[in-house]
């Protein structure tokens, strides 16, 4: 067990008074000490963390699994997503999924499985007074999975059907298409399951998936609610009594192919056609993987481009000062594998070229300019002092404590945060976008009625016709 | 008396309601833990409150809130004035021209563009952009927002509770003193959101078919975002009438739920809203809408797969036939032993099948609403079948008294975990208030729920639930 010793990091603040238009305050000091969190390791191997909290008889328990649909073969995509969602909804050896049902919501009471790309959840949220029954079928559905091959047709028609029903929304099309066109069609973070593939996938696929990564040791438990510690860590050790194993080997996973790293020199644009008077728009490239050091900087680098929803540069120019969008933004992800950084935008057909533009020349200046020390200040206080939301209810401190540790950050990561974003200068960000940002050698992907665009598409790279065929 | 051993009787008793002088209302509710506190204020007008040709109105007023007052958003006020009243010229000549259809001069217009866009750009210099949201965000504020519905106007946000009095600061400077500036080019980003929400998006494209034929003379008809053609015209001086109609501190709500003390937030209330005067509300009587008489059919067409929505009329909350409806939704449509789910999604007729009760507003009567996505090769036709033989069986069969316990089972659990959340409590606090004149309904609706029979369900739906009270909408590929 390990106390946290946040406190420190949040009580000072950046501003204790403010003035401005239209008044003047003074601020008392934030006084918060997050409470601590109690981590023990299971009779079975699983770890678990707990935070009781009495405030509302409740019971809320989070799993992770290390597993994800980057360990699935590339030729059955699918085929976690199929058993994240049919660990509960296919019943178990000894229950049927309708007897759960009927036991689980008579009782106001949910267990739910399902599936991410780097890991696998599953929870449980019930009355105190029903926890013990409740606790027996998460339990159940996590170890004896049936995969009830009539819940698994029901549930691959339903995947078939979201596959027919992809190209409906714009924006939708414009991210699968952006993944694609940076990864490939087979890296875990693009591909997308096709519906030859869904029909292929059996439960016997289901079984080995399951047998393969759901042990004990290969899992974390976060639990908060209204329970004493010592009786919670026995009631987990008994109803995970005789379930055992730990060790998995993972298959190796297509890493980002190094041509698409390399691609030297010009923009790539990709145009996915759809008769609509707006547009959608995305522009972006590879990034960076997790526990990069220069994330604080870039981090700060995205809040003031694009981050932010209302004041950053993207926001100010392209909706406020020019009209010429509802939604802008932008972002960045830090997966196992090189992560994108990516603007995007929805504009009319007819301003679609204006706004790539701009994008484009915001992010220049980003590499060319130092931010200036209002920006720079204000990216910062903003983000230090809205940390303490982290801890907004007691569930969400267990389980981004889990999260951290099944990602692999360092103990002291929470601790340490604030600080390293305040350490973060004018020149750091300045280096940081030199270094990850490159408006040269974007992916630019367009969709929309590309008769009625402002501009050619070929003025901002070598066009590409984005193919929206679903194949039966 | 702990809310470990009675949550909801317990909560009722720590709601501190207050009344300011100006009329303006506070609920109050004080809660430990993380040292954060959440403000929801909400204006009891929306667009069923707009005037006919105006709509829109509401929703775009609301984004002007965010502009800024005389103090916050500009460099020098009293130099913005005088070219605000330029550009709003500007801006009216260009819309008479605009407005001529085929008949405008398209030089004219050309001219007349580049004068406004010129005016827009000298009156930038005297802008500080974004202000009030730096203002907020700066001290650590998240989920700063605002909506818009038919009923109602919520601005929200959640502050670190040692920094809650910057609420009042900045919520009376801009109800005092706002300033609306770069209206036009607001009104061109709400054209925007209008395109993403509606005009490009299959959902947003069959709700405002199927809520234009449901309602032929009340204003809910009307898409709260505005009706293209609207939108184009609407000036500052529409937004600033409704302002002086509407933004009243009399016909506002304000929750506040959180690491505070109440007493503090009263007082410090009342010295800050103390500038902001209450007002006459208008009294515009609202077109009611006439019982149907027929089925109303519509086929919406888009360039995606089906989906389709049916819906009757029937009185609102807090009519004791309403919560026959909410117990209606639940037993078609919530969760894994919902009828919904079992005859229709489990065999494979549909992907989603829903029911929803309490379109698209509570402050008049309004709507139950199902709707769903048919699987192939299954189409709207199969679907609105398989629907309208659940709503039959209502009709014809007594439901068991085990689903109803069920369902009574599952809403205060609910209940429950919707107040571990400072945001969801303000959030209905705040909304009920506003809508009904009653924040302990919720409290009220665990009894109303409780007091449905299954005689109860037979009655209302052979009452509303037929063919002359239906309206159906599908969305179709163009051939």
């Amino acid at each position: 067990m390990r106390q946290l010793k946040l406190a420190s990091a949040l009580l000072v603040l950046t501003t204790l008074s403010w003035a401005a238009p239209p008044g003047k305050l003074d601020f008392p000091p934030l006084k918060y000490s997050p409470p601590k969190i109690e981590r023990a390791v299971l009779k079975c191997g699983a770890t678990v963390f707990l935070l009781p909290d009495h405030e509302l008889p409740l019971i809320n328990l989070s799993a992770m699994v290390r597993t994800g649909s980057m360990f699935e073969p590339a030729d059955k995509t699918g085929l976690a997503g199929l058993a994240g969602s049919l660990l509960r909804g296919g019943g178990t050896l000894t229950r049927s999924r309708e007897e759960m049902d009927e036991l689980l919501e008579f009782i106001g009471a949910s267990v739910e499985t399902g599936m991410d790309v780097e890991s696998a959840a599953a929870s449980l949220s019930c009355l105190k007074k029903d926890f013990s029954k409740t606790l027996g079928i998460f339990s159940d559905v996590l170890q004896n999975p049936a995969f009830s091959v009539k819940k698994l047709e029901i549930e691959k028609a339903k995947v078939i059907e979201a596959i027919r029903r992809r190209n409906d929304e714009p924006f939708d099309i414009a991210r699968r298409q952006y993944r694609l066109a940076i990864y490939g069609p087979s890296h875990p973070l693009s591909r997308t399951p096709e519906i030859p593939e869904i029909r292929s996938i059996s439960r016997a696929d289901l079984a080995e998936f399951h047998k393969k990564y759901y042990k004990p040791g290969n899992m974390m438990i976060a639990v908060s609610g209204d329970f004493e510690s010592a009786e919670m860590i026995r009631s987990l050790d008994s109803a995970f009594s005789g379930w055992t194993g730990g060790s998995v080997e993972f298959p190796k996973v297509e890493g980002v192919n190094p041509q698409m790293q390399a691609r030297a020199g010009a923009r790539q644009v990709i145009c996915a056609e759809k008769d609509l008077n707006q547009s959608s728009l995305i522009l972006g490239h590879l990034g960076i993987k997790r526990h990069n050091p220069d994330r604080f900087a870039l981090e700060i680098m995205n809040e003031i481009l694009g981050g932010n929803s209302f004041t950053s540069r993207l926001y100010k120019e392209i909706r406020t000062r020019l009209g010429l969008a509802y939604w802008v933004g932008s972002n960045f992800s830090e997966p196992w594998d090189l992560g994108t950084l990516a603007a995007g935008c929805q504009t009319k057909s007819q301003t679609l070229g204006k706004t790539a533009r701009t994008v484009l020349a915001e992010m220049k200046r980003i590499t060319q300019e130092e931010v200036t020390e209002a920006e720079l200040k204000f990216a910062k206080d903003s983000t230090i002092n809205s940390f303490v939301f982290r801890f907004a209810t007691p569930h969400a401190i267990v389980s981004q404590k889990m999260s951290l540790e099944y990602f692999g950050f360092p103990a002291d990561y929470l601790e340490t945060y604030t600080g390293k974003i305040r350490r973060v200068s004018a020149g750091d960000v300045l280096a940081a976008a030199k270094k990850y940002l490159h408006p040269d050698k974007m992916v630019l992907v367009a969709v929309g009625n590309k008769k009625d665009f402002d501009v050619p598409l070929e003025e901002f790279g070598q066009v590409k016709t984005a193919d929206l065929t679903i194949a039966e | 008396m702990t809310w470990a051993n009675d949550p909801v009787k317990g909560l009722e008793k720590k709601v501190a309601e207050h009344s300011l002088k100006n009329g303006m209302k506070l609920l109050i509710l004080e809660r430990r833990g993380a040292p954060l506190v959440s403000f929801q204020m909400m204006f009891r007008a929306g667009s069923v409150d707009e005037e006919s040709g105006k709509s829109g109105l509401a929703h775009l007023f609301e984004h002007m809130m965010f502009k800024g007052s005389q103090t916050v958003g500009t460099r020098d006020y009293k130099a913005e004035a005088p070219l605000l009243d330029k550009i709003d010229l500007a801006a009216r000549d260009l819309m008479d021209e605009e407005s001529r259809g085929e008949k405008a001069d398209s030089e004219k217009i050309k001219t007349l563009q580049r004068r406004l866009d010129t005016l827009e750009a000298e009156h930038q210099k005297l802008l500080v952009p974004s202000e009030f949201e730096e203002i907020y965000q700066r001290e650590g504020a998240e989920g700063l927002n605002a909506f818009t519905g038919r009923d109602m106007t919520g601005f929200v946000v959640n502050l670190p509770s040692n920094k809650w009095e910057l609420w009042p600061l900045l919520e009376a400077d801009r109800m005092a003193r706002p300033v609306l500036r770069e209206f036009y080019k607001e009104r061109d980003v709400v054209m925007e959101e209008r395109r993403m929400r509606y005009e490009n998006d299959p959902d947003g494209k069959l709700w405002e078919n199927f809520l234009a034929l449901a309602y032929q003379a009340h204003p809910y008809g009307s898409p709260t975002i505005g009706w293209g053609s609207d939108l184009k015209r609407l000036s500052r001086q529409d937004a600033v009438k409704f302002f002086a109609g509407h933004y009243a501190p009399n016909n506002a709500v304000v929750a506040v739920v959180g690491d505070v003390s109440a007493p503090e937030v009263i007082a410090k209330c009342e010295k800050y809203f103390a500038g902001v005067a209450p007002q006459k509300l208008p009294a515009r009587p609202i077109t009611e809408e006439p019982a149907q008489e027929g089925e109303r059919r519509v086929r919406a067409l888009y360039d995606s797969e089906p989906q389709l929505l049916m819906g009757f009329h029937k009185p609102s909350a807090p009519h004791a036939d309403n919560f026959v409806f909410d117990m209606i939704e639940q037993i078609l449509s919530r969760g894994r032993t919902s009828r919904f789910h079992r005859s229709i999604e489990d065999k494979k007729i549909a992907i989603s099948a829903w029911a929803s009760n309490g379109n698209p507003g509570e402050r008049f009567p309004n709507m139950i609403v199902f709707g769903g996505s048919p699987r192939k090769p299954n189409g709207n036709r199969e679907l609105e079948t398989a629907l309208l033989s659940e709503i039959d069986r209502l009709k014809n069969e007594k439901v068991p008294a085990r689903e109803l316990e069920k369902i009574m089972n599952q809403v205060e659990s609910d209940f429950i975990r919707e107040l571990a959340s400072n945001a969801g409590m303000a959030s209905r606090l705040a909304y009920f208030q506003a809508v009904l004149g009653d924040w302990r309904y919720p409290f009220a609706y665990l009894a109303g729920i409780r007091s449905v029979t299954p005689e109860d369900i037979l009655r209302v739906a052979q009452k509303y639930l037929n063919e002359s009270n239906r309206t159906v909408a599908w969305l179709e590929k163009p051939k």
